[in-house]
């Protein structure tokens, strides 16, 4: 009998200690590279190193970001996020590898002709305070050759069209609205690839949304690709389909988001009237080491914990509380950066 | 906020990057409401003020137009290095204070933004010089002194000009580097502070103060005998080798400084 409990968690390769220690989460970016997007990649960085002096703040990054996704750039602060995406707009010379933008290899020689198709918005919104939201796009409309167009549209696009806005300064603008005002700026001219470093820094939840809505709609909208950093893991989880986690200047993990969820632990929290002798009997039962009132208990499906429970309860055993859990993109996150064990 | 609208996609131009007038004239754009055309009119308006009324001191005297030609660097080494200072400080601060060096470095290259910036600068010091030189003349006919010859003009606007633009490259090499414009404020003061004083230093260290050179450059010296207290105005040759050397410290000083600027990582 006992038997019958172990077969389903075992046949489905879920007992909870075997998938614990697989381990080796990372998939690096050679092999992501061999995925399904790998034929047409927005950005690629080989070995990309940056270092001051003895400190290696970015160090052999391998980023690969495929067209027509929201790449999800993730990693603590001072993780190297900013100064690996100011290596790809050229702002901070790389001190070894290399990165190609759209195909072509980034050199100083070429730089600005490929930054003419790439919108960026690095660390804080840029624009000139004494002068109004037009003002301040008219000024990046002249530098890229733009038609006049282009500024009503991205102010629509950003919502900063309202015509009360037309000669308030952008000084008198709240955070948000300068933040939409940098990424209208980044927008200008539709270009293929954005680069958008902690767009949602600041902002109020409502200001988030928008811009999170903003940032998924992007790719089917103008057919961009979108990299976006953050700290944020919940920002990251709602609006990209790739992501990159990048911790201490390593790149731990990049992938689609769906692989990384995947790659988190699902479990059965399960507590009896006599939990000691459940321990016993189920296969991988082990006392919770969050809640020691708690036996966890490999993943299994409805049938297997039916009969699990069927199993306990003829040995004298009742189940009071069995509940399903599965790690939180936190628990994924925290374990790829080594941070587990210091939070 | 998004709204599913059909917007055409990618309309990013072929067109060559703007040419340097364009970029000094988008250098001006970004200085509306600073309010620096005005703040130069009234410095000068100053300036102006303080040399008429020591010329009509003079005027009682002699109409001889050197006496001009003498008055006007005195005064131009205690105001021209703070306009200096504040019109290099407002033309590049406008990015210190917008954050928009990375913007702007993803679409110009540094030396083209550190030479716009320049030509602004020597653009609206150049307007303002020709204005002063203009309007000294006029002041001086006004004030009953013979007509300032045009040679002597164009001396005069050259020498001005030049110490001009060298304390404008290094404001604005400080400027580029250090967000905080206190340092080159500072500096404007000190430098002004220290023309008020050129005329007494000895001669080779006041070669060593950029203010001393409106003097220094001048073609009119005047003697003073104390003993009956008669001034007199005499012409020498323009000390062409001052010009060389604040010509050569300006070249170098925009060369090192643009060097840096490309360089330098945001």
């Amino acid at each position: 009998m006992v038997d019958s409990v172990r077969c389903p968690a075992e046949r489905q390769g879920i007992a909870s200690e075997s998938h614990r220690e697989r381990g080796g989460f990372g998939r690096t970016a050679a092999q992501a590279s061999t995925g399904p997007c790998a034929a047409r990649m927005a950005v690629t960085t080989t070995g990309l190193t940056k270092r001051y002096g003895d400190a290696c703040v970015v160090d052999r990054v391998s980023l690969v970001v495929p067209e027509h996704a929201v790449y999800g750039f993730l990693g603590p602060n001072g993780a190297g996020k900013s100064t690996t995406m100011k290596m790809l707009l050229g702002l901070v010379h790389p001190t070894e590898g290399s990165a190609a933008v759209l195909g072509n290899p980034l050199t100083p020689a070429n730089r600005l002709d490929v930054l003419r198709r790439v919108g960026s918005l690095i660390e804080s919104p840029s624009c000139y305070p004494h002068l109004t939201a037009r003002e301040n796009l008219e000024i990046v409309r002249q530098l890229r050759g733009l038609p006049t167009s282009e500024i009503d549209e991205v102010l629509g696009i950003v919502r900063l069209d309202d015509p009360s806005l037309r000669r308030k300064r952008v000084g008198n603008f709240s955070l948000g609205m300068k933040q939409r005002l940098g990424i209208a700026a980044a927008l200008m001219g539709k270009p293929p690839l954005l680069l958008l470093d902690e767009p949602t820094n600041g902002l109020d939840p409502s200001g988030i949304h928008e811009i999170r809505a903003l940032i998924k709609g992007l790719p089917r909208m103008f057919n961009m690709t979108v990299v976006v950093s953050s700290h944020l893991l919940s920002e990251v989880d709602q609006m990209a389909d790739h992501i990159g986690i990048i911790n201490k200047g390593h790149m731990v993990w990049q992938g689609p988001l769906a692989d990384l969820h995947a790659r988190g632990r699902r479990w059965i929290s399960l507590r009896t009237t006599d939990n000691s002798r459940a321990c016993e009997l189920v296969l991988g039962a082990q006392i919770d080491s969050d809640n020691a009132s708690y036996l966890r208990v490999g993943a299994v499906d409805d049938a297997g914990a039916a009969r699990m429970s069927l199993y306990l309860a003829e040995r004298g055993i009742g189940v009071v509380r069995m509940e399903e859990h599965e790690d939180s993109l936190e628990d994924i996150f925290l374990a790829l950066t080594g941070m587990e064990e210091t939070l | 906020m998004t709204g599913e609208k059909n917007v055409p996609h990618n309309v990013l131009s072929d067109a060559p990057r703007p040419g340097m007038a364009r970029q000094v004239l988008l250098e001006l754009r970004k200085g509306r409401r600073k309010h620096l055309w005005l703040i130069c009119a009234a410095m000068l308006g100053a300036l102006l003020m303080w040399f008429g009324v020591q010329s009509s001191r003079q005027a009682e005297l002699t109409a001889d137009y050197r006496v001009l030609l003498y008055s006007l660097p005195t005064v131009n080494a205690i105001f021209l290095p703070l306009l200096s200072t504040v019109v290099a400080s407002t033309v590049c601060d406008v990015e210190n204070r917008a954050n928009t060096w990375k913007l702007l470095l993803t679409m110009e290259r540094a030396e083209d933004l550190f030479c716009a910036k320049w030509l602004t600068c020597a653009l609206v010091l150049a307007t303002v010089v020709t204005a002063e030189v203009g309007l000294a003349c006029v002041i001086g006919v006004g004030l009953g002194f013979q007509p300032v010859p045009a040679g002597e003009c164009f001396v005069l606007w050259v020498s001005t000009l030049s110490v001009c633009l060298f304390v404008a490259t290094v404001i604005e090499c400080l400027c580029l580097f250090i967000a905080n414009q206190f340092v080159p404020l500072v500096l404007g003061v000190v430098l002004s502070f220290l023309g008020l004083f050129s005329m007494y230093l000895p001669p080779a260290v006041s070669a060593l103060v950029p203010s001393s050179y409106f003097g220094l450059m001048s073609t009119v010296r005047m003697s003073y005998d104390a003993a009956t207290g008669a001034m007199a105005w005499s012409s020498i040759a323009w000390p062409v080798g001052h010009l060389a050397t604040i010509v050569f410290l300006t070249v170098t000083a925009f060369a090192l400084s643009l060097r840096a600027f490309a360089r330098k990582e945001l």
